[in-house]
């Protein structure tokens, strides 16, 4: 073997890593990695997502790995098995609105059913947005996947996303989960802007104690409505409502704790890793994830207006007046923007406790925003 | 005189008469077809094809369009598009008459804040019916059950 011989050898190893492929797109991605991973550890937000998606940023972000492509034989590699199975078959998010249902207590909305108007009117920046999607280039099924971020509701985004615009699914999952995380820091502002002293010191009348009978009977009134008036969302709806009945009806307690703990925590993994591996450099890097970032925001705002000014619409009509505060819970992120509600509250008022009230709103929001999806999705398909 | 008066009258008329192009904003017209009305916003159309032949010439003509939709309606086919094309839709109507009406219109914005309010307000009526359907749910069930209490006493 020549000294030539020993080159072409070492040449042919060294083409076989990743390093002679580096470009500044990994970089790129890799800060972006970082960043999730550093809100998740350092800020504990929303860890539990924010982790194994910011992994799954970092670990597609390598030349050659072969994570996401095909296999020789064609079939999937590690993360596009998980992806193609649990997000383009749209498993994972309804089972996580299984696990979601199992842990839910309906009890608020069921105790102030009128609270389900501040849901409705919450997804006023889903379709402000859409507008604003349009203007900027989108095709009307990608303006329709980028307003339902104002939802904040991640399964659902996700859900609609992989129906009418999968290529954006990456960024879209991204903004919903991050702007759920960072729910404290986006609607206190807007909370106070929209409201006076006097209206966040408003405190509600205490809910009527809800027997188990009606908590029994809600999922299936609910079902029932969706599956009849918005079909296109029955399997995500219907998942929440069967987790809700299996907790409510106390018989199948072992069936509630898995949907509710092993269960989604499974799905959550896999969720994440596949959400983060859909941000690889090559595709991410583009004008339109920017745009989706920036169009979140502002869905989310506006939905935390339209939730607020429809409470405050409602006081017009109503004798025992609504907190305005709750308005902000009518997007979904439950239970934070709930727990928001509660935290501003207290601030002027220390014996207001609005949390049981902002669930109403919060649960509504869910609904809402499944309903708004469902309305996008019998218009597209 | 009265020839080159006619001469001329002939080549006026030819020349203003309506000239329709083969197509509205970028979208191919269907064969046969002439213009009945026609606007920077839309053209109405009238052709002796069937409606079933000319949906069958957008549906080819839309081969592999993945922002394209063939809905069929009771009294017509209708061609979508969800993309960024600047025409909005193609109506067939099929309500029997020898002539098919063709209407083609331009994407604007008036169509998108109506189908936008039209959906938010459909969000209202769902939450609206949940509400009532709650309401009325859970106040036969309270009731029913304040009924069984006093019969149990």
């Amino acid at each position: 073997m020549d000294f030539q011989e020993v080159l072409d050898l070492l040449n042919g190893v060294f083409l076989t890593t990743g390093i002679s492929h580096l470009g500044w797109k990994y970089l790129v991605m890799w800060g972006i990695a970082g960043l999730f991973l550093y809100l998740a550890i350092a800020k504990n937000f929303e860890p539990l997502l924010l982790l194994p998606i910011g992994f799954g940023i970092f670990l597609v972000n390598f030349p050659l790995v072969p994570l996401m492509g095909l296999t020789p034989e064609g079939h999937g590699e590690l993360i596009r098995i998980f992806y193609h199975y649990g997000l383009e078959w749209e498993v994972i998010p309804c089972v996580i609105f299984l696990g979601l249902g199992a842990m839910t207590d309906f009890g608020p909305l069921i105790a102030n059913p009128k609270t389900m108007l501040i849901g409705a009117g919450a997804q006023f920046g889903v379709f402000v947005t859409f507008a604003g999607a349009v203007l900027a280039g989108f095709t009307l099924k990608e303006a329709a996947s980028v307003g339902i971020i104002g939802g904040a509701d991640g399964p659902t985004t996700i859900y609609l996303t992989q129906h009418l615009a999968p290529q954006l699914l990456g960024a879209n999952a991204l903004a919903a989960y991050s702007y759920m995380a960072m729910v404290p820091l986006i609607q206190p502002p807007i909370m106070r802007l929209l409201t006076t002293e006097e209206e966040r010191k408003i405190r509600m009348t205490q809910l009527r104690p809800v027997s188990r009978t009606e908590k029994i009977f809600y999922p299936l009134i609910c079902a029932a409505v969706i599956a009849i008036l918005v079909p296109a969302v029955t399997p995500l709806m219907g998942m929440f409502m069967l987790g809700n009945l299996m907790r409510e009806s106390k018989v199948v307690g072992r069936l509630s704790d898995t949907a509710q703990n092993d269960l989604m925590n499974i799905v959550t993994i896999f969720l994440g890793v596949s959400v983060g591996a859909t941000m690889e450099g090559d595709k991410f890097l583009s004008y339109k994830p920017l745009f989706i970032f920036a169009l979140g925001m502002v869905a989310f705002a506006v939905c935390t207006i339209g939730g607020i000014c429809t409470a405050k619409i409602m006081n017009l009509f109503l004798k025992d007046k609504i907190n305005p505060l709750i308005g902000a819970a009518g997007v979904s992120a439950v239970p934070m923007s709930a727990r928001v509600a509660q935290v501003e509250g207290q601030k002027y008022d220390k014996r207001n406790y609005l949390l049981m009230h902002a669930m109403g709103p919060n649960l509504a929001g869910v609904i809402g925003t499944a309903a708004a999806a469902g309305m996008f999705l019998a218009m597209f398909e | 005189m009265r020839k080159l008066v006619a001469f001329l009258a002939l080549t006026v008329s030819l020349l203003s008469g309506p000239s329709w192009a083969e197509d509205f904003l970028g979208l191919a017209l269907p064969p046969q077809s002439s213009a009945v009305k026609s606007s920077p916003d839309m053209v109405e159309l009238t052709t002796a094809l069937p409606p079933e032949q000319v949906r069958d010439f957008y549906a080819k003509l839309m081969e592999g369009e993945k922002d394209v939709r063939l809905r069929e309606w009771a009294g017509s086919h209708i061609v979508e598009d969800f993309g960024n094309k600047p025409w909005n839709k193609v109506i067939i109507s099929r309500d029997g008459s020898t002539q098919t009406k063709v209407l083609i219109t331009k994407d604007s914005w008036g169509w998108i804040v109506g189908m936008l309010s039209l959906r938010l307000a459909g969000v209202f009526v769902v939450l609206f019916t949940l509400y009532l359907a709650t309401t009325l749910a859970t106040g036969l069930l309270r009731r029913a059950v304040k009924e069984h209490t006093k019969e149990m006493v």
